[in-house]
């Protein structure tokens, strides 16, 4: 398909502020070695695709889902991928009520931006989606959902199993180095 | 409302998506009920936290420049192969022109018999690709998996042709790499095979010292050779425009193969 200069134009204007997110996005789900690749490759298909794209809804989310597209495609028959998938849909969401020990006042005060990129980037893919499109990239469940490409009441439970492993994982490493008691955070995995 | 009722609808309330009468259940058990409460203002701090200290990375200084280069190349004009392959796409081209003037059918290998079987496969539709993809980057990681033998990132770019996709193909008894271009709408099929001799059949040419041997099988043409650490078969329809698809890409292929050609254009 040609697409005329004034649609370019318009792709520009309306798609490349994304591409902060796009790239954090690309690395979060891909990795340092093919992010560049990989938003490169999105911006050509979505500008081939703009005509399909609807004025006034939201580019982001678009591109966002053109992206996971492109690479889940890439992904599709490789080995990598086959341990990025939860076992299961059918988890009970994990509930939110467990000893008062103060993980977030801890990862605040110290600054823990590394371990908590590091322990996001370590969960499988099917929590890591959900849980950086919500707590990093603040999109909606339905815009999710569309993103990862999987039905609402999933994202609600990968969603919920995803930060309470999360949270486990940076309270572990809490203990271990001695900044939360043995004994905090112990039911972590029960809830959040 | 009780708190098993509740709990798992805690990150949702917290989260802003549920319905208006789920979210004034939820909000009058938590009103009465310490642990709920709790437990849902746990959640919003740690997302908040999350969101507040997940580092985001600046975008690379050239990424932006790369990426409006990309938007302002016509699509179709961004993937080919490198080194001995293109040198094979020009002689393709120049081939349908002046090599296969007359059929070069005879002791054709039965590995080059059957990439004509499957190339009219991909020409009638119905030679599914394992893979779609322009990128070469990702067809080339996909064959590296897919297949048993080394294949040294064969496919690159080009500003002759568009890449489709890749597959794994049983091409007489063994599974080989298959990789699909399109050229004005015809595919054009290359196959990378495990090394092999192939015998003195067809037309031979030598180019920097390597041979290639040339067939013409039902209109079809096909150039196999030996590059290491692969053997290649490339198969093309391109009787009914090869000289257009000369006039097109043979001042760029010669500057990008380096290849002398005489000047009367034959080889």
């Amino acid at each position: 398909m040609a697409i005329g200069t004034h649609s370019r134009a318009l792709f520009e204007t309306e798609a490349l502020p994304h591409l902060p997110a796009l790239y954090n996005f690309a690395l979060a789900l891909a990795g340092a070695s093919d992010a560049e690749d990989l938003v490169q490759t999105t911006c050509v298909r979505a500008l081939e695709n703009f005509d399909a794209y609807r004025p006034g809804t939201n580019m982001r989310a678009w591109l966002f889902t053109i992206l996971r597209n492109e690479w889940v495609s890439r992904h599709r028959r490789s080995q990598r991928r086959t341990h990025m998938e939860v076992s299961s849909d059918g988890e009970d969401a994990a509930d939110l009520l467990d000893e008062a020990a103060d993980l977030e006042a801890m990862l605040m005060d110290r600054r823990w931006s590394a371990e908590i990129k590091a322990a996001l980037l370590a969960l499988p893919e099917g929590y890591r989606l959900p849980v950086y499109l919500k707590d990093v990239e603040g999109f909606g469940y339905r815009e999710i959902a569309e993103i990862a490409g999987c039905p609402i009441g999933t994202v609600m439970s990968r969603l919920a199993r995803g930060r309470a492993t999360l949270r486990t994982a940076l309270a572990q490493q809490a203990r271990e180095r001695g900044i939360l008691p043995a004994n905090a955070e112990a039911g972590a995995s029960d809830g959040l | 409302m009780d708190c098993d009722a509740c709990r798992p609808l805690l990150p949702a309330y917290g989260d802003n998506e549920l319905s208006v009468e789920s979210a004034l259940e939820v909000e009058r058990h938590v009103r009465a009920c310490p642990q709920c409460r709790a437990g849902l203002e746990r959640q919003r701090r740690f997302s908040q936290t999350l969101g507040g200290l997940y580092p985001r990375a600046p975008l690379p200084p050239s990424l932006e420049d790369r990426i409006r280069r990309a938007l302002r190349t016509p699509p179709g004009s961004r993937i080919w192969l490198n080194g001995l392959a293109l040198a094979a796409s020009l002689l393709l081209v120049l081939g349908s022109v002046w090599l296969f003037s007359r059929p070069h059918t005879a002791g054709a290998p039965v590995s080059v018999m059957a990439a004509a079987d499957i190339h009219r496969s991909a020409r009638q539709h119905v030679l599914p690709l394992a893979i779609h993809s322009a990128d070469a980057a990702t067809v080339n990681e996909w064959l590296a998996h897919a297949l048993a033998f080394p294949i040294n990132a064969a496919v690159q770019q080009t500003t002759a042709m568009t890449l489709e996709g890749a597959s794994v193909v049983e091409l007489a008894g063994e599974h080989v790499g298959y990789v699909q271009y399109q050229r004005h709408g015809d595919p054009v099929s290359l196959f990378l095979l495990p090394p092999r001799a192939w015998p003195e059949t067809g037309r031979r040419m030598r180019v920097r010292e390597v041979d290639f041997h040339l067939y013409t099988i039902d209109g079809l043409k096909l150039i196999a050779w030996n590059h290491s650490p692969l053997s290649y078969v490339l198969v093309s329809d391109l009787g009914g425009h090869g000289a257009q698809a000369c006039a097109v890409c043979h001042s760029s292929m010669v500057d990008a193969a380096s290849i002398a050609l005489p000047a009367d254009g034959k080889i």
